[in-house]
């Protein structure tokens, strides 16, 4: 289900998400119960929606001041996953969403980001956009794209897929400093996927998603191969200047990128200093054998 | 456990929470600079928030002489290392983003070509999701002419592939301007952007095609 469905950039990503193949349980929108978006009859409230269905996933694009609000409600009424992608949620907010999401066992992904795709069976959010340009940047195979930024999630798919590499899932985990699911969470869980052989992370300046990361593996080496691209480098030597998502910015050296990625390398991750180099490892076979 | 020192700062994003509170204190918010914003910067501001659809803006500037409009958050902090690591001089950092106006994508380009030193233009985002390419193009071509230049002469590179790029391209073929696609990566965008870039450059330049 969509929550702020009849907004403008939520009701044109109905339409590409069901173009694409996703299935839409319909959508809710306090005070706009009874209106129609896309063929998906809209609510008042999540509670009137599962009555009527079992939506176990909501995407969420209300305004920030109300994400609270609508991520709680959504765990309150049996939403197991919940894609946020409303951007400048207060982060105080969003820590009462976190806390609030475990003790409902339910998984967020974001806020601030662009979505998810398994190509080529359903995407959640506006990632790739219209469906042909989906088709075109995704293509199916074991490497997992988790990204920081959205843009370069289906830059980096589409990269992939132009040297043959498939991808068996491409996540934006949101540029917000406090997300749902970090690097560290979502490389974990596809140690045990049998999709997925091989990882590409995109990181930025600011916060700890990849030293998380790194410590994670030096604790618990993965099977699979980990390829990492970290932009930003100038911002280094910028100290406290933010530039663009809200975790992005060095503060008295922490967060800077060139402990990121030396804190990478000494836990076995590839670091591509070049964009192009990031298929270093990666070879076009997308069939996995089972126990790979 | 005593705390002995704090460092913190007020979330701008919670800021609507306590204007009450905040209004008589005047402006409490340091710029994303850290510093003063520049007259560059302010007018970038202002550009940006002539319509709350989409981002064409988030400028910080710099000294040199090619001028960056760039896209989105991720692919801008590439392309400026990029850029960096070619040895280009970038006159600004800006992000796009969203689906921004024509208007607001001209006013940016005139304003970004304004800057005094500036001789070039790159023009790079990653793979587009809800970004219109074509009105990227639309709106870069009206704002170099608004500047009074030629985008075949100014403009070192157009990649802004993903939604909308055949119109992007035929738009910007119009005036002579050849587009880059996606297999161009963004680092090679920046290689193109800073091999082409300089007053030199210009000079030895072979004359380019037709408008």
């Amino acid at each position: 289900m969509v929550q702020g469905i009849t907004g403008r950039e939520a009701s044109a990503m109905v339409q590409d998400m069901l173009d694409y193949g996703s299935r839409i349980v319909r959508g809710v929108t306090p005070g706009k119960g009874g209106q129609v978006v896309h063929g998906q009859p809209v609510y008042d409230t999540v509670a009137q929606l599962q009555r009527d269905h079992a939506a176990t996933i909501s995407v969420i694009s209300v305004p920030a001041p109300a994400v609270l609000d609508a991520a709680l409600e959504a765990f309150a009424h049996g939403i197991k996953l919940c894609l946020i992608m409303s951007e400048r949620v207060p982060r105080l907010d969003a820590s009462r969403i976190m806390l609030a999401a475990s003790r409902c066992g339910c998984q967020v992904i974001g806020p601030n980001s662009l979505g998810l795709i398994r190509p080529h069976q359903a995407k959640l959010g506006t990632i790739g956009g219209r469906v042909d340009n989906v088709r075109r940047s995704f293509m199916s195979g074991s490497t997992a794209v988790l990204s920081r930024s959205g843009g370069m999630t289906t830059e980096i798919a589409s990269f992939l897929t132009s040297h043959g590499i498939g991808q068996s899932i491409a996540i934006g985990i949101g540029g917000d400093p406090i997300v749902g699911a970090n690097f560290s969470e979502l490389v974990a869980l596809l140690e045990t996927d049998r999709t997925t052989s091989s990882v590409v992370i995109y990181g930025e300046p600011g916060g700890t998603a990849e030293e998380d990361l790194a410590r994670m593996l030096v604790q618990c080496p993965s099977r699979l191969r980990i390829n990492a691209f970290l932009s930003g480098r100038f911002v280094d030597d910028l100290q406290g200047v933010r530039f663009g998502h809200a975790a992005v910015i060095v503060e008295q050296g922490r967060g800077s990128v060139q402990v990121k990625k030396e804190a990478l390398r000494q836990a076995g991750v590839f670091v591509a200093e070049r964009f192009d180099d990031l298929l270093e490892g990666l070879s076009p076979v997308s069939a996995v054998k089972a126990g790979d | 456990m005593v705390g002995l020192d704090a460092h913190f700062e007020i979330e701008g994003d919670a800021a609507y929470r306590q204007r009450a509170r905040l209004e008589p204190l005047g402006t409490i918010f340091s710029s994303p600079t850290g510093r003063a914003p520049t007259a560059l910067e302010l007018e970038a501001e202002r550009i940006d928030a002539m319509d709350h659809r989409g981002v064409a803006g988030r400028v910080v500037e710099f000294e040199g002489s090619l001028a960056l409009l760039i896209g989105g958050g991720g692919a801008s902090l590439t392309v400026f290392d990029a850029v960096l690591k070619y040895g280009g001089k970038p006159a600004n950092y800006s992000e796009i983003g969203g689906n921004p106006t024509a208007e607001k994508v001209a006013a940016l380009t005139r304003l970004l070509l304004s800057k005094p030193g500036v001789d070039r233009l790159a023009v790079v985002m990653n793979v587009v999701n809800n970004t219109r390419a074509d009105i990227v193009a639309q709106g870069v071509v009206e704002g170099v002419k608004q500047a009074g230049l030629r985008p075949s002469d100014v403009l070192s590179v157009f990649r802004v592939p993903g939604s909308w790029e055949e119109e992007a391209r035929q738009i910007l073929a119009d005036v002579g301007v050849v587009v880059q696609g996606r297999e161009v990566s963004l680092d090679e965008c920046a290689r193109l952007a800073v091999a082409d870039g300089g007053a030199a450059a210009k000079k030895s330049r072979a004359p380019t095609g037709q408008e």
